[in-house]
């Protein structure tokens, strides 16, 4: 969720913690809900109909939330919603790893070996531990150089972008917004070394890998924006084939379910009879955290799941997008290749190959795969990102 | 979504108010079909008030446009902003479409190119 936006997420969703989450809640004594989720799992959680945008970031940053997840009739009417709590997860996953990586770019610097040399006693490195109230001292000490030191590590940048005549005003903007975002995530220990060796050689060449981390991991950020996209025509892809398999059913024609692509109101009584039901999609954001299995901390994966029996022309249509070699094609080269009837629905599904290329370009690992849960209907669209 | 048209002379200006989807954006196909049979000779898209435009709204709008190329008429796309932008962006289709800043220089363009027709000049 960008600055400006509205600060709560108007989304009914579906929250599953992690062990630490877990014992903040017991250890305060808050209710835990046993939760049905989209694979039928049961879950300890909470369950909420709005939830603000702060709340969110802020049981992301502390490592408490395991996953999100959403199960709606349809997702259309939600797309906004959608593309800001995709950018947030996102944006708090990188905060989050700009942190860590941040911190032990500064604990292998010059600056910080020569201390442990000069303070053996005293050692910094990735096991010193500093409780809050330790940290706010040292903080509260430098904190009237804080400013100066945050604007002294993104001057450069934001004067790059403002320079920058092939960039929008809105693509500045956003640009400006996320690196206030990653320096603010910084970790309290860096910002302190940084204000107390202000104006030392060290310092200079400590601001100058940070710069180039700050402008890796912004450009790495834009990829959200792209995810969201996908997302969100993934959710139309499995809407629209939802839809035209429960008026099918419901009203006993095929053309039914074409039909329902056109007709609002057809729609909306499909709709009702998929709430009554509980016939529903659903969207699984399941977060890595340090304390999940080695190698999944800052990784995402995003499910998109649908009690879809036409699950191997799903796996097909997907997968054969997923390896087309998009190299100097843009998607006017597929369009024309696609029957007409085949452009609303599957177009879009090229959007994969885009953005496993964005992906690639910003050294971000995506896979994506479509499963079935043994035994059942259940369909699964799985994109997996590690940042 | 709605489409609303109105004239500036004699190009016509559509323009797209809401999110373009799969359950629609065949009427922007069908309104740019009958435009092109009633002899309208120089259009432009407002996409201003788009806030989302999913791949069948991108595929309405490589419709229009390889239409309106096939036959020699002008177009210009204005307004492109935000999420469409950045799927524009995403599927390499910023060149493709004739997309300019704002509706200003999209009719500013179109008259320029109609006077150089009448003038007997080549197109730009």
């Amino acid at each position: 969720m960008t600055a400006g936006k509205s600060p709560v997420i108007e989304l009914p969703l579906t929250i599953t913690l992690t062990t630490a989450g877990v014992e903040w809640f017991r250890r305060n004594r808050r209710q835990l809900k046993q939760l049905r989720m989209a694979d039928s799992r049961l879950e300890y959680g909470i369950a909420v109909a709005t939830m603000p945008a702060s709340s969110l970031q802020k049981m992301i940053n502390i490592d408490y939330i395991a996953t999100v997840e959403l199960a709606r009739s349809e997702f259309s009417s939600k797309r906004t919603e959608i593309i800001d709590l995709t950018k947030l997860i996102v944006h708090r996953i990188l905060f989050k790893k700009f942190e860590t990586e941040t911190l032990r770019m500064m604990l292998d610097s010059p600056l910080i070996k020569r201390w442990n040399r000069q303070n053996p006693s005293r050692l910094i490195d990735m096991n010193t531990t500093y409780s809050p109230a330790q940290l706010d001292a040292l903080l509260a000490a430098v904190a009237a150089d804080i400013p100066t030191v945050s604007l002294e590590i993104q001057e450069p940048l934001l004067r790059g972008y403002a320079a920058n005549a092939s960039l929008s005003g809105e693509e500045r903007t956003l640009r400006a917004y996320l690196s206030d975002g990653f320096v603010v995530s910084c970790s309290k220990l860096l910002l302190c070394v940084l204000a107390m060796t202000r104006g030392q050689e060290e310092y200079t060449q400590l601001l100058e890998e940070l710069r180039a981390v700050l402008a890796s991991y912004i450009e790495k950020a834009i990829i959200s924006e792209y995810l969201a996209l996908m997302i969100v025509e993934l959710l139309g892809y499995t809407e629209v084939s939802h839809y035209e398999q429960v008026a099918r059913r419901i009203l006993g024609s095929r053309r039914a379910g074409t039909a329902a692509m056109t007709d609002a109101s057809l729609r909306a009584e499909v709709r009702q009879r998929m709430e009554a039901d509980r016939d529903l999609l659903s969207l699984t954001y399941q977060l890595g955290s340090k304390g999940a299995s080695i190698g999944t901390e800052h990784r995402l994966r995003v499910t998109i799941s649908n009690e879809e029996p036409g699950y191997r022309r799903m796996r097909e249509q997907l997968e054969g997008r997923i390896g087309t070699d998009v190299k100097e094609r843009s998607l006017l080269d597929f369009y024309r290749k696609l029957p007409e009837q085949q452009i609303s629905t599957e177009l879009g599904l090229y959007y994969l190959s885009y953005l496993q290329k964005a992906c690639e370009k910003q050294n971000v690992r995506i896979e994506s795969m479509v499963s079935q849960v043994p035994r059942s209907d259940l369909t699964l669209i799985n994109l997996t990102l590690q940042f | 979504m709605e489409l609303k048209l109105r004239k500036a002379g004699k190009i016509y200006v559509i323009d797209v108010i809401g999110e373009m989807d799969l359950y629609n954006a065949f009427r922007l196909k069908d309104l740019v079909k009958k435009m092109i049979a009633s002899g309208v000779s120089s259009y432009v898209l407002n996409l201003d008030q788009v806030p989302y435009m999913d791949s069948s709204g991108i595929g309405s709008l490589l419709y229009v446009n390889t239409e309106l190329k096939k036959r020699g008429l002008p177009l210009r796309i204005s307004g492109v902003k935000g999420s469409v932008r950045k799927v524009i962006e995403l599927t390499r289709l910023v060149e493709h479409f004739p997309i300019v800043q704002d509706l200003d220089t999209a009719l500013q363009q179109l008259r320029d190119k109609a006077r150089e027709k009448a003038e007997g000049q080549p197109p730009g």
